[in-house]
This record gives structure tokens, sequence and C-alpha cells, in this order.
């Protein structure tokens, strides 16, 4: 009995102490979003970013190909679709959690959800720049190794309804505090989506250097054959003005 | 048996039923009650036919026979690039329809989902994509006009047939434009007035969603990319059920296929001259489209998947008609052999005595039935009067009731059937015979001495 005693005290000292030590070693989740954010458009630059993104779908459906030139200064960003020929002048404003979507010939732009798919497995969401520690609550679940990188995995809530998920499993390097990976969850917790991150780009902010993401690889959970791609290219900080982002400015 | 005898029993028959008129009445009535109940019954049966079938054929646009692929009735929803009709289909199909003399009009329908805005806000909308010679056709028949003036007198508008040439329309259901906060048509507004876009986080913003009828649509193509369109309110309208009147929106084909940016459609609709002419065009179109009918499912517009709603429906009232017409059964059955029962025991000294001056089992049981077989037909007689006085006056009445799932209620309107009466009335009467008879053939088996002598009993 004196035994048992012993080691169940033991036992829960030493989970109490290595507790103590994994919220002394890691910063909160909050911090580690914000910089795996950063890497992904967010607010690295106060006056603004430009960068472009291609977006390739395949799959059971067919391919598809559409370029956009993002502009992106805090919480707004502005999409405008470059080529094909047929998407060009297609654009998509997000005014913090409002998306506005106009093409030309529309007499007005139309309010969309950031959840509505834009192509492929890309939602709307998808294709601007992430601010996760502001509409997740994050809570940093265990340490795992992702392709043999050390990172944190935490679990994310959304924190309104107009974010682009409900849930979201993200892998964060504990070395670039870097998202390397993700999966999308439904409401229910079944995931539906499965992304991959690269980040070959580099963003200088004027004063340093940010590694900036340089591949988006979005699977079906259901069915892996449908494979959307997002490669993103030329990120450099860019002085935007605010009207750019005002919703009547895109009926020109 | 000679018609002289015939008429002699009748007579005897008609006068005997006076001589218990008390009981004979009794009975009568609730003859005639059940009988009206089950008259009622079927007009309201035989009036929600009408109005489903109707509702079906052409105010959901499904034709008397639809054409659609194989397996699109399960799967266009999911993947309707690959569950729907190309331009090669359609050339084929259009081609054949062209040659049948028994089709009234043939259309082409496209179906999907979207979401429609008013500047701020979007809500998920079901889209019905179709011709405008087609619309206007299926919207105006008489048929439609005649029996679901409940729904179409809800509309507000004109009818997007009616559309100037510069402008998209699209017709919104009711509730789905109160979702939108938009009440006014394009006729309803000042079309003078440019276009302004709203602050959308203005307070009182939702009293400006109606400065103009312009709603915006925007859904994923078939290929897989976010596309968008302008359409103006041209017209709301109820689709008569709760369950569509929130998400339901009609438009041309061409600008449908535009927004999911595709030229096939979901399926053709054939509308026929007569409807009995259903079944024997379907094989015509089979036999007429040789091979290709294979990958083609051609169905009648009653068929379950085409028509769930009809089926459904009908399903349940049949089956509480056919409940109330076997309780009618069993009332009509029990009350004569009741009645045919007491009045033999009564009159058994009556039929020994007509036993010992000739008549045979066979003419006293005769008599009996003909009691029994009169008082039913009389009764009916006046169960159809009462039943066709009730209609009158519950029509005349406008009482409105809300059926499960139906918009904005129904009239009550009983329908008479003349083909249900005449069927109810041989049956009921088949019944009485039958009743009088179980009832009687005991007694005319006796002695006759016994019977005279009333020591049977």
């Amino acid at each position: 009995m004196n035994y048992l005693s012993s080691a169940l005290i033991m036992t829960f000292g030493l989970a109490i102490s290595h507790q103590q030590t994994l919220l002394a070693a890691d910063p909160s989740a909050v911090d580690i979003l914000k910089d795996a954010d950063r890497a992904r458009g967010s607010a690295a630059v106060e006056e603004g970013i430009t960068w472009s993104v291609k977006v390739d779908t395949s799959g059971e459906d067919g391919s598809n190909s559409v370029s956009y030139l993002l502009k992106v200064k805090g919480s707004d960003a502005l999409a405008e679709a470059v080529a094909p020929a047929r998407n060009k002048g297609e654009m998509m404003l997000f005014n913090d959690r409002n998306i506005w979507f106009f093409k030309p010939g529309l007499k007005k732009p139309v309010a969309i959800s950031p959840r509505q798919k834009l192509m492929g497995q890309a939602a709307n969401g998808d294709i601007a720049s992430t601010n996760y520690a502001k509409d997740y609550e994050g809570t940093i679940m265990a340490t795992e190794t992702v392709n043999g990188e050390a990172c944190w995995k935490l679990d994310l809530k959304a924190k309104a309804k107009n974010v682009t998920y409900d849930k979201i499993r993200y892998w964060i390097s504990k070395k670039d505090r870097l998202g390397v990976k993700a999966e999308f969850l439904t409401v229910s917790g079944d995931v539906f989506k499965l992304a991959a991150f690269e980040y070959k780009n580099k963003l200088n902010s004027g004063t340093k250097d940010y590694a900036f993401v340089s591949k988006m690889t979005i699977t079906d959970a259901l069915n892996p054959k449908n494979i959307t791609t997002l490669n993103y290219e030329s990120p450099k900080p860019s002085k935007l003005s605010d009207s750019l982002f005002n919703v009547n400015n895109l009926v020109r | 048996m000679n018609l002289t005898l015939l008429q002699s029993l009748s007579r005897m028959a008609w006068r005997n039923l006076r001589r218990n008129f008390r009981r004979n009445l009794a009975t009568g009535v609730a003859i005639t009650a059940g009988f009206t109940a089950f008259l009622l019954a079927a007009g309201y049966a035989s009036r929600v036919e009408s109005v489903l079938r109707y509702y079906t054929i052409y105010g959901l646009r499904t034709g008397h026979v639809t054409i659609q692929k194989k397996g699109s009735l399960e799967m266009y929803a999911i993947k309707p690039r690959l569950w729907s009709l190309d331009e090669n289909a359609q050339s084929k199909i259009t081609t054949v329809l062209a040659t049948m003399t028994q089709i009234e009009k043939s259309g082409r329908l496209l179906k999907g989902q979207g979401l429609i805005g008013n500047g701020c806000k979007t809500f998920p909308f079901i889209a019905t994509g179709v011709d405008l010679d087609v619309e206007q056709y299926a919207m105006t028949h008489p048929e439609l006009l005649k029996w679901t003036p409940h729904i179409t007198k809800l509309n507000i508008g004109r009818p997007i047939w009616e559309a100037e040439a510069n402008v998209s329309p699209v017709a919104v259901s009711i509730g789905l434009a109160k979702l939108l906060g938009k009440s006014k048509t394009l006729d309803q507004i000042d079309r003078t007035q440019k276009l302004s876009i709203l602050d959308c986080s203005m307070p009182n913003v939702r009293d400006h969603f109606s400065d103009d009828a312009n709603v915006q649509l925007a859904s994923g193509t078939w290929d897989g990319q976010l596309n968008a369109s302008d359409s103006e309110m041209m017209q709301l309208y109820s689709t008569g059920l709760v369950e569509t009147n929130s998400s339901s929106i009609v438009l041309s084909m061409n600008q449908l296929q535009s927004l999911y940016n595709t030229k096939n459609i979901a399926s053709y609709s054939v509308w026929l001259k007569d409807a009995k002419d259903t079944q024997s065009t379907i094989n015509t179109l089979n036999e007429k489209l040789g091979d290709f009918a294979n990958e083609l499912e051609i169905l009648p517009w009653n068929e379950e998947r085409i028509g769930p709603y009809y089926v459904g429906t009908m399903r349940f009232i049949v089956t509480m008609v056919g409940f109330i017409g076997c309780v009618l059964a069993l009332v009509i059955i029990l009350s004569i052999f009741n009645s045919a029962t007491m009045t033999v025991i009564e009159r058994s000294e009556e039929v020994g005595m007509l036993r010992s001056i000739g008549y045979t089992r066979g003419l006293v049981r005769l008599v009996f039935v003909l009691e029994g077989f009169f008082l039913t037909v009389v009764s009916t007689v006046f169960g159809i009067i009462v039943g066709l006085t009730s209609m009158f006056f519950v029509n005349r009445s406008g009482i409105t009731f809300r059926p499960p799932g139906v918009e904005g209620g129904l009239q009550l309107i009983l329908v008479p059937n003349f083909w249900v009466m005449i069927l109810a009335t041989v049956c009921v009467s088949s019944l009485a015979v039958f009743a009088t008879w179980i009832a009687v053939s005991g007694i005319s088996k006796k002695n006759i001495s016994e019977l005279v002598a009333g020591t049977h009993r």
C-alpha cells in the first residue's frame, strides 16, 4: 500500500513539474500564431504588402488555374484576378471578416462567405492573408515531429461564425515558428481538408527579412485526388491607400 | 322469374319498408350520414389530387414526362456536370421530340444552387432555369390557374417572360425576398435612380434594401470557379410550400447557364395534349431514341422520384379515404344486418304464412333483400343530395385551412367526383343485399309450422 501511495504521489508530482516545465518553456498560443500568421501575409509591414498567387486545381472534375494579385493592409485585402483572360478583372475584397466579390458587368459587389469555395479545394478565405491569432482561440495540445521538425500542435477554435473554418489543427515548427501543416475540421470534428505549407519566399519589412509562404497544398480529405495548390510569388512591401479597400470603389 | 312477379315482390317490399318506419328511418339515416361523410372525404381527396397533379405537372414544370440522364435523380445535385445532358444529348432529344404530334410543349430545365445577395448579405437559393416561352406556357396553363389560385394569387409584379430585353429578370420566392429585405419588384421602384452601394454598417441599412430591385447571384461554376451575376427582381411568387418558399428563384435558362458556365441542362419536360398518352409517349420516346434511350431515364410525372410530394400526399389521403370507406362499409353491414334480423324475427309468422300460400324460400328471401336494397338506395340518394348540398355550402363559405407544409393556407374546396359516387352507391347497395341475405337465410330455412306458430323463437 505504501509503495502504491508513493508511486502515485511521484507520478502526480512529475506530471505537475512537467506541466510547469511546458508552461515555462512554451510561449503562448497567441504569440506562436502571430508569428505563423506573419509568414502568411498578416501585418508584417504596416503600409501594406503585395504578392501574387497562382491557384492550380486538379482532380476528378478536371483542372483549372487562375492567378491573383494580392494587396494586403492590416486586416483588409484585395485579390484581383489577372489571368486567364476570362477571369481578368474579378476581385475579392476582404474587409476584416466581410468579403465582397466583384466582376466586370456586375452592378453591385456580392457579399460572400469566407467558407464558400473559390476554386477547387480553396475557400475564399484561403487566398488572402491569414489572421489565425485574431480569428481563432488557440490551445497548444502537444509537441509532435512533422517531416523531422519539432512542432507545436495547436487546436484552433473559431471565435466567430464568419471565419473560414470552424476548427483547425495546426502544426507550427518550434524552430521557425512557421505553420507546417494543417487539418481543417467540420463542426463535428471530422477532417475534411488537409494543407501543407512551404516557405521559400522572403519578405523584407525594411528592417528584417521574414520567411514568407511560397506554396500551400490543399488536399480533399475524402478524395485525395482533388488537390489545389496555391503558389505564392513576389511578396513585397508596398504603400497601399486605404481607399483601395473601400467596397464602393470596386464598382468603377 | 317473370317481370310481373318481380314487380309484385318489389311493391310488397316497398310497402313493408313503411311498416317499421322508425327502425328503417334510423337505419337509413345511419347509411345517409356515413355515405355523406364518405362523399365529403372523397371530395376533399379529389380536390387535393387535382391541385397536386397540376401543381406538379405545370407549377413545378415537371411536364407529363421528364427525360434526364440515367442516375441523375440521385447524383445531379452532387455532381451536376457529370449527370446533366450535354449539347449533343440535347440535340438528339430535341430532334425526336419535334417528330411527336402528341406533344403540346416541351422545354429544358436547369437546376442549381448558390447565394443570392442584397448588397450586404447573401442567402442560399435553389434556382430553376427555364426557357421563357416554356415558363409562360406552364405558368399560364388553364389547369394550373384553375386549381392553384391559392398560390398564383400571391404573386406580385410581372412575370419574367414579360421583361424588357435589357433586363435580366429573376422571380424570387416571397420568403426569400423577405430574408433579403427586398419587398419591391422592378416595376415598383423608380428606375431612373442610380443604383447605390450601401454602407452595410449603417444601423438602418435594412430600410434601404428595397431602394432597388437588384439582386446578385453568386455560385461556383460547374468547372469549379466562383462566379456571380446581376438580376432584377421582376416578380415575387409563392412556391406554395413552406419548405421551398424561402429559397427558390426562377430565372431564364441563359442566365442560369451563364452563372454555372455551362451549356448543359438537367432535364427535359414534356407536356402532352392528352395526359392519357403519358405511357404511350414514354414507349415511343424509348423506341425513337434507340440505344441512346439506355443512357436516359424517361419517367412519368407521377413516379415517386419525380413527384414525391404528389405521391406521398396522395398515398396518405387514399389511405385515409379508404379507411373511412371501410368504416362506412362496416356501419352499413351492421345496420342492415341488425335491422333485417329484427324485422325477420318480428315477421316470422308472416314468413310462415307466405310459405304456406306457396312462396318459395327464395321468394321470401327476395322480398327481404329487396327491402334492404330499397332502403339502401333511398339512403344513398339522400346521402348524395346531402353530400352535394354540403359541398356547395362548404365551397361557398371560403373556409381556409393550413395543411402541413402548405404556404399561406388552402381554401377548403370539395370536388364531387361522379365516378366515385356511382362506384360507392353500387358497393353500398351490394353490401346491403349481402347483409340482408345473410340475415334472412336462417329464417327462410325454418319449418312452416314452426314459423306460423312462432315456436322457433
